[in-house]
């Protein structure tokens, strides 16, 4: 099994949860992107088809346990605060409206709008 | 000694070693300074001690809207005994070093003499200022000032110049302060190189009066001085009176999101430090957090007292209650302060000195026929690129050290780009201080080029403008004027 950071596990976790749709609050993520995201996934885990398992999974336990995985794998605070001072220091700086924000920030709110159910498209 | 124009004869000549014009804080600073060293004194004021309608009309003009608000030549001003300081928050800061300098990046910048030389004068101004007399040199931040981030202390106090030195004024022995009395023409000899006579008039009835001292200080604002000398035709053989005038462009429109270590970390001010203007060729400027209701809340206090000692502060202060809108300010504080510390700021950067930013004469005269001015301030390109990109790099830096997260408001900062911003009326530039007299208007001694005995006070010398509120600087300049002019009479 390749080697993930915990950023590409991260996005990985978001297509994953994306690709879920019908059974969550979830949009949906852009056709290249899904597939993407799919086969990382997949390289991920290990199972054929996640997002089939993942239904199954949902099924029995609720989206509850989501969080908690994701609190435990990319969001520690301190691995976070390190991909942002990272992301500074590199100057991979965005601008999202008027904020002067890290590619870490902005990858995290872009998260936190897909969790809300907001459009896909950022 | 207090006395009124209206107890002069028409036609009355009045005799003295200085005249000084004007009796805001360069004024009364200069002239006390003068009255110390035996030299006999006229203070003219064209006010009296408290704001009169009459006179605050002689101030009227027009102005290029946007950016300046309606009403600026006479809304920025106070004239009265005093002057400005009736109306001002107090802040005093000496000018950076690298104000003084001339900087490659930065056209027209830089003074004919340095920070360390003024060092002593500003050290004079703080207790007429009444603020501390030692600022920090350097003022770095605990996190990020190695790369540039830095502070910037202000001392406070909003002295109103009038009543504070009124008594002093009156007591005085070789001093006579003239309330009510305008200047309106400056005469010079046949040779144009010395002034022989001043003319001054009561508003009232219009009687006037003349003046014959030995040497004369123009202290009428960053305005006036130049309207005077446009007015008389003195001093302007050059074409430079009234040119590179300039205000400091503020800028509300941003938040500042602290983490808790930014929370205990960021003071009151931000800059970028003179090392990384330099590298990065960038205007100076600074980033005041708190907002315009905030700003006297509490000098130099670092951010970590959170919003209870600032309001502890205004209590002591007793200037919290007659403002309402502080009182908004302070319930947002109060209810987002807790969890998520943030806080609105401003910017004030300097501008590019700017021949094109003019004050010229309009048509129109005034009561005593002395024609009125047009303000014109223009900014540049510069300006505008240097104030985003200071705040790009502070953003970075505070994200970097983990110290918090800015937002500049879209719309703000597309408003910037077409002038609609505060003046904070602080009014520089239009007779500026250049050894070259094609390139400004007094030398390093504050003498009108050309002209043995016309000095000018103000900050209407300053060639390059800084960030800091002018005032103290103003003061620190009328003092060294003032033992320039007590030099040449020992001398």
């Amino acid at each position: 099994m390749p080697t993930w950071s915990r950023r590409s596990f991260g996005l990985g976790l978001v297509g994953g949860l994306a690709l879920l749709g019908p059974h969550t609050p979830l949009p949906r993520v852009p056709g290249w992107e899904a597939q993407l995201l799919l086969r990382r996934l997949i390289d991920l885990v290990g199972v054929p088809d996640p997002a089939a398992v993942g239904e199954a999974y949902l099924a029995e336990h609720g989206v509850g346990p989501l969080s908690e995985l994701l609190t435990r794998t990319m969001v520690t605070p301190e691995a976070f605060a390190a991909l942002q001072r990272a992301d500074f220091e590199a100057g991979r700086c965005v601008r999202v409206d008027g904020w002067r924000l890290c590619e870490a920030d902005a990858r995290l709110c872009a998260l936190a709008a897909l969790l809300s159910g907001a459009p896909a498209s950022v | 000694m207090l006395s009124d124009a209206r107890e002069l004869q028409a036609g009355q000549l009045l005799e003295a070693d200085v005249c000084v014009v004007g009796g805001g804080p360069a004024g009364i600073s200069a002239a006390l300074e003068l009255a110390k060293r035996n030299l006999s004194v006229i203070l003219l004021e064209s006010g009296g001690k408290t704001r009169e309608s009459g006179a605050q009309d002689l101030y009227r003009g027009s102005q290029r809207i946007p950016p300046l608000p309606p009403m600026y030549a006479m809304g920025s001003r106070v004239r009265q005994l005093g002057g400005t300081t009736a109306h001002w928050g107090g802040w005093c800061r000496p000018l950076d070093n690298i104000d003084f300098q001339a900087r490659p990046w930065i056209p027209n910048s830089g003074w004919p003499f340095t920070r360390d030389d003024l060092l002593p004068y500003y050290r004079r101004a703080a207790p007429i200022c009444g603020v501390p007399a030692e600022y920090p040199a350097e003022d770095p931040l605990p996190y990020g000032a190695s790369e540039g981030l830095w502070g910037a202390w202000f001392g406070i106090k909003a002295k109103r110049f009038g009543p504070a030195f009124l008594p002093e004024l009156e007591a005085a022995k070789n001093l006579q302060l003239i309330l009510h009395s305008t200047l309106t023409g400056i005469h010079l000899d046949e040779g144009r190189t010395r002034v022989v006579a001043l003319t001054a008039a009561l508003l009232d009835d219009k009687r006037t009066f003349q003046i014959r001292p030995r040497h004369t200080i123009l202290a009428t604002g960053g305005i006036e001085n130049a309207r005077l000398l446009l007015a008389s035709n003195v001093g302007n053989d050059h074409d430079v009176v009234g040119r590179y005038f300039s205000d400091h462009p503020i800028f509300v429109g941003g938040t500042m999101v602290y983490s808790p270590k930014g929370r205990r970390t960021i003071r009151r001010s931000i800059r970028l430090n003179d090392a990384w203007q330099q590298k990065e060729r960038l205007n100076n400027g600074i980033f005041i957090l708190g907002g315009a209701d905030m700003q006297d809340a509490a000098p130099g206090r670092d951010m970590a007292d959170g919003p209870w000692q600032q309001l502890k502060d205004h209590l002591i202060a007793k200037d919290l209650l007659p403002n309402t809108r502080r009182w908004s300010t302070y319930a947002r504080y109060l209810l987002s302060g807790r969890r998520i510390f943030s806080e609105v700021f401003h910017t004030r950067p300097e501008s590019v000195p700017n021949p094109d930013s003019r004050v010229t004469l309009s048509d129109e005269t005034d009561a005593l026929g002395v024609r009125r001015v047009h303000v014109d301030w223009r900014l540049t390109e510069q300006d505008l690129r240097s104030v985003n990109a200071t705040f790009d790099r502070i953003a970075k830096l505070m994200g970097q050290y983990e110290l918090g997260r800015v937002r500049l408001d879209p719309e703000a900062e597309a408003g910037y780009a077409q002038e609609k911003f505060h003046p904070g009326y602080h009014h520089m530039g239009t007779t500026r201080m250049h050894e070259d007299p094609t390139r400004g208007v007094v030398n390093a001694d504050c003498r009108v080029h050309g002209i043995d005995n016309l000095f000018v006070a103000g900050s209407s010398v300053f060639p390059t403008y800084g960030y800091a509120n002018p005032t103290f600087t103003i003061v620190a300049l009328a003092v060294r004027l003032a033992d320039h002019l007590a030099g040449l009479k020992e001398a």
